[in-house]
């Protein structure tokens, strides 16, 4: 094909930028390599004509998901690679007290507005109901979620009473 | 009845093979490695020295060094370190996000829990790649769910 005319003022040479039009179902890892999914849609500003994120396509079980760009490590011709750890994905994780203790599954992410920040989580296991862990009670969060020493799960199982 | 001692030390608080056995490994990132099943003690200077860990009928074992210990609690065995060993079986990508192959073995340094290099089998996309590809620990960015590296594919074929 014949290198088309460029007419340009101080913006990137052709060469230099990315055809979003090929990034439609690329994948999106996250800093660890965890695959999130793949690219539905990619927004722009209509003010500034900058890039401003990403709409990540959903399944039936799982909603889709939008991410901003401040969010991008990289992006290149065959995915985007965040900086972050998804939170909301740490969904149905092991829960995991200091003893060692599996105390259940993560059933629900609370965030914290729109940033990558949670509030904290629901947890339930098989005949507990279900009982919210605030995010100041929690270790670290990785392949599962480990819990910090001093937390005593207030876990109550279905045939005891709300009181 | 009370048991006797002769022991010299207070041993009331110490534990026992029994709170060790049997109980789950746990590594840094919350990851269940196996179940301890054996306990290993210096023949000379009768100090534990770490412990064996049963993965399973498909895995085989792998021994932990006490120094990696973090504690040893009562439902499970927590670690200090991620076991360099799981990173087997993950996908890797190169920097820009590309499948390049998925990690078939692994060199350590020493014996420690180093990586030294990576070998792939590669994604059968890779054609120049009729081997194994090898891939030393500098050029490894993220370890997480899988391997993001620092390098392009097109580095690799360079190198």
């Amino acid at each position: 094909m014949k290198e088309p005319h460029s007419i340009l003022k101080a913006e990137r040479s052709l060469k230099k930028t990315i055809n979003l039009k090929k990034l439609i179902g690329k994948r999106v890892l996250s800093k660890g390599g965890t695959i999130i999914g793949k690219i539905l849609e990619i927004r722009i500003s209509p003010i500034n004509l900058n890039l401003e994120g990403i709409l990540v396509r959903g399944s039936i079980i799982k909603k889709s998901m939008y991410i901003g760009r401040s969010y991008f490590s990289r992006l290149s011709d065959e995915a985007v690679i965040l900086n972050i750890e998804v939170f909301i994905l740490i969904k149905n994780k092991q829960v995991i007290d200091s003893k060692g203790r599996v105390i259940g599954r993560v059933k629900e992410v609370v965030m914290k507005g729109t940033r990558n920040n949670f509030k904290g989580v629901y947890v339930r296991s098989l005949f507990s109901r279900k009982f919210f862990i605030p995010e100041s009670e929690i270790e670290y969060v990785t392949k599962s979620v480990v819990l910090k020493t001093k937390y005593h799960a207030t876990k109550k199982y279905f045939w005891q009473s709300n009181k | 009845m009370q048991q006797k001692s002769i022991s010299g030390k207070a041993i009331s608080k110490a534990i026992t093979t029994e709170d060790i056995l049997g109980k789950d490994v746990i590594d840094a990132e919350g990851a269940f490695i196996g179940v301890a099943e054996k306990v290993f003690i210096d023949p000379k200077i009768l100090d534990f020295i770490g412990i064996s860990v049963d993965k399973g009928l498909i895995r085989s074992g792998l021994t932990i060094g006490k120094s990696y210990i973090d504690k040893i609690a009562d439902h499970a065995i927590f670690l200090k370190i991620r076991v360099v060993y799981d990173i087997k079986g993950k996908l890797v990508f190169d920097k820009d996000g590309k499948k390049v192959g998925i990690v078939s073995s692994i060199d350590l340094r020493g014996g420690k829990n180093k990586i030294k290099n990576i070998y792939l089998k590669p994604n059968f996309r890779l054609f120049f790649f009729r081997e194994k590809i090898v891939i030393p620990e500098e050029y490894i960015a993220n370890i997480g769910e899988n391997v993001i590296l620092n390098v392009t594919i097109s580095d690799l074929t360079k190198k």
